[in-house]
């Protein structure tokens, strides 16, 4: 059976406040990366701000202000699950720091959230890994309809960021996927990036865009396990995806994201003909599992199989099914019982975001996620007069009134909120909240010791050697070691540790020559 | 607009049927799922509660990054 590994990087959205005033995001994440720096055992990233743990994950400051957790290299789909939450943890432990040690007079808190709502048209990512050594030619065949279909248990729910009204979508991050491919990972995104960057010897790296942090372990686990399987068999030559490629991915992506009944047909090519995103998943889900056990399969394929079954077998049932299972039918199920408390059908809503986009389209406003002016597009003086004229015709068939966009409007923000609040970190998430108060049934069975995770590596490949090496230099300050995926060396003792080979269980050190470059 | 008639023809057409069907499965993932919405209609009132939305929204808002 064959190893794979894959590790996963979760961009965290920070807040501070006083009062009603917003803190400076900034000075929150400077005392979170030092507080880190002290109160965690590390080696200092050799080309960035951060640093590596003890448990071989990698904290840093991406561009800009993103706090950024990678974990370590995972071998299974429970590791990854696992490590996941330990850099959860890992933020909260530190965020909480930095209220109680460094800014009482700020409130703060830190989400696993992958949009921001407030008009910046920004997007906090969590992009997977997979170590391959397929040809790059063959990726977007194999991968591409997998990856757009899976949106369908892989979708962490939310609304499009981009809508001037309130639209629910099966995965917010959608919106921002420009291309299918793009050069790397933050201009003109796109489903997954080309640029080879393996940070190894011998494999390339799949890097996955597209993918949305997530709240259920089970959502996670189909999501790690299902793709790594995916890419075993396109690594192994089955071309798991030339029997469905979609006639124009973006599209296709957009349509599932957008599809709440998960019945709307895909348009396919080679033949022509249309295949719903379950359907496409369905075929990649019988490949996998007529190929478990094969020898390229990973030892866990079987077990990735039956959950991923029941995560399709679930979809099938409808909406509601899996409102305890998958993120973004949780987020369905609590937002329209929000929307029947505020007193609104939510069931109405699609209705009421077809009529913005009409009154939008034909007062040529852009689609930039800006509140719609409803006042100012129905007000007598509106140049759209004619427009409105007509959609009140529709309306006072329907007995609808404009009161009632007028209220789904008002509560734009706060449905936002909620969904920022769903990912927040420690007791107040409401995620988490539900999670205690155990109405949910995402866990699984295997995923566990979390605590531990925090503070240990995996047990296999370079990551275990790796956080053995950091727990072991952190306190040789006079050593001045530095880290980075693929070493761990010290100019001042002209040593180096060789961790190129992912899969290596040895520790290979070398001398480098003092004032040379080898090894730094 | 000709898309906005088509569109509320089709919501007609497709009301009581835009969601998951019958049956009882589904019937009794909804009956299952009364605890969740308590539990989550509990959540998000604690959560609201003294909360102005606008300002929390600024107040994560992303600087710099994506």
């Amino acid at each position: 059976m064959a190893d794979r590994l894959f590790g996963v990087e979760t961009e965290y959205a920070i807040s501070g406040r006083q009062g009603l005033e917003a803190a400076d995001q900034g000075l929150i994440v400077r005392h979170l990366l030092d507080l880190a720096h002290i109160s965690l055992r590390n080696l200092q990233d050799s080309s960035s701000s951060g640093l590596f743990l003890e448990n071989a994950a990698r904290l840093y400051l991406d561009c800009g202000m993103h706090v950024e957790y990678s974990t370590p290299e995972c071998a299974n789909p429970w590791d990854a699950v696992r490590y996941v939450e330990a850099g959860h943890g890992t933020m909260l432990n530190l965020i909480q720091k930095v209220t109680s040690e460094r800014t009482p007079e700020i409130q703060t808190a830190c989400y696993r959230v992958n949009v921001d709502y407030s008009g910046t048209g920004s997007t906090w990512g969590c992009h997977e890994s997979y170590q391959h050594w397929m040809h790059p030619a063959a990726m977007p065949t194999d991968l591409i309809p997998f990856l757009v279909s899976r949106v369908v248990f892989a979708g962490a729910g939310g609304f499009d960021p981009f809508s001037s009204g309130l639209r629910f979508t099966l995965s917010p991050r959608a919106a921002h996927i420009e291309r299918a491919i793009s050069p790397d990972s933050t201009g003109e995104r796109g489903i997954f990036h080309a640029k080879n960057e393996p940070l190894c010897v011998g494999y390339n790296r799949l890097h996955v865009l597209c993918g949305e942090s997530l709240c259920s372990h089970f959502a996670m686990f189909v999501k790690f396990g299902a793709t790594c399987l995916v890419v075993a068999m396109a690594e192994a030559g089955l071309t798991p995806g030339s029997a469905v490629q979609l006639d124009s991915p973006l599209v296709a992506l957009r349509t599932v994201a957008a599809d709440l009944t998960l019945k709307r047909p895909l348009k396919m090519k080679d033949p022509p003909r249309r295949m719903t995103a379950i359907e496409i998943q369905r075929h990649y889900l019988a490949m996998a599992e007529a190929h478990a056990r094969d020898s390229f399969m990973p030892l866990w394929a079987p077990e990735v199989c039956r959950h991923w079954r029941r995560a399709l077998d679930l979809l099938a049932v409808g909406p509601g099914a899996g409102a305890k299972t998958l993120d973004w039918q949780m987020k369905l199920a609590l937002f329209s019982s929000h929307a029947a408390r505020q007193g609104f059908d939510w069931s109405r809503l699609s209705f009421w975001n077809a009529v913005i986009e009409c009154m939008r389209k034909a007062m040529a406003l852009p689609s930039d996620g800006a509140p719609f002016p409803l006042d100012r597009a129905i007000s007598p003086q509106a140049p759209i007069r004619s427009v409105v004229r007509r959609i009140e015709t529709l309306l006072r068939k329907k007995g609808f009134e404009w009161d009632e966009l007028r209220n789904i409007l008002s509560l734009r923000a706060e449905f936002f909120e909620i969904d920022t609040r769903f990912g927040e970190l420690g007791p107040r998430g409401i995620f988490s909240i539900l999670d205690q108060a155990e109405v949910l049934d995402h866990r699984v069975s295997g995923v566990n010791n979390i605590e531990h995770a925090m503070r240990n590596p995996p047990g296999k490949g370079r990551a275990k050697i790796r956080g053995a090496v950091v727990k072991r230099l952190a306190g040789d300050l006079e050593g001045r070691w530095y880290c980075c995926w693929d070493r761990i060396f010290s100019r001042r003792h002209a040593r180096a540790l060789d961790l190129s080979d992912p899969f290596t269980e040895l520790e290979s050190w070398h001398d480098v020559p003092i004032g040379g470059n080898e090894g730094f | 607009m000709r898309f906005l008639q088509r569109f509320s023809d089709r919501h007609n057409n497709q009301s009581g049927n835009d969601g998951p069907g019958s049956g009882d499965l589904l019937q009794q993932a909804r009956s299952q799922g009364d605890s969740l919405l308590a539990a989550g209609d509990q959540a998000i009132q604690r959560a609201l509660a003294g909360s102005n939305s606008e300002a929390f929204l600024r107040a994560g808002r992303q600087q710099g990054g994506q």
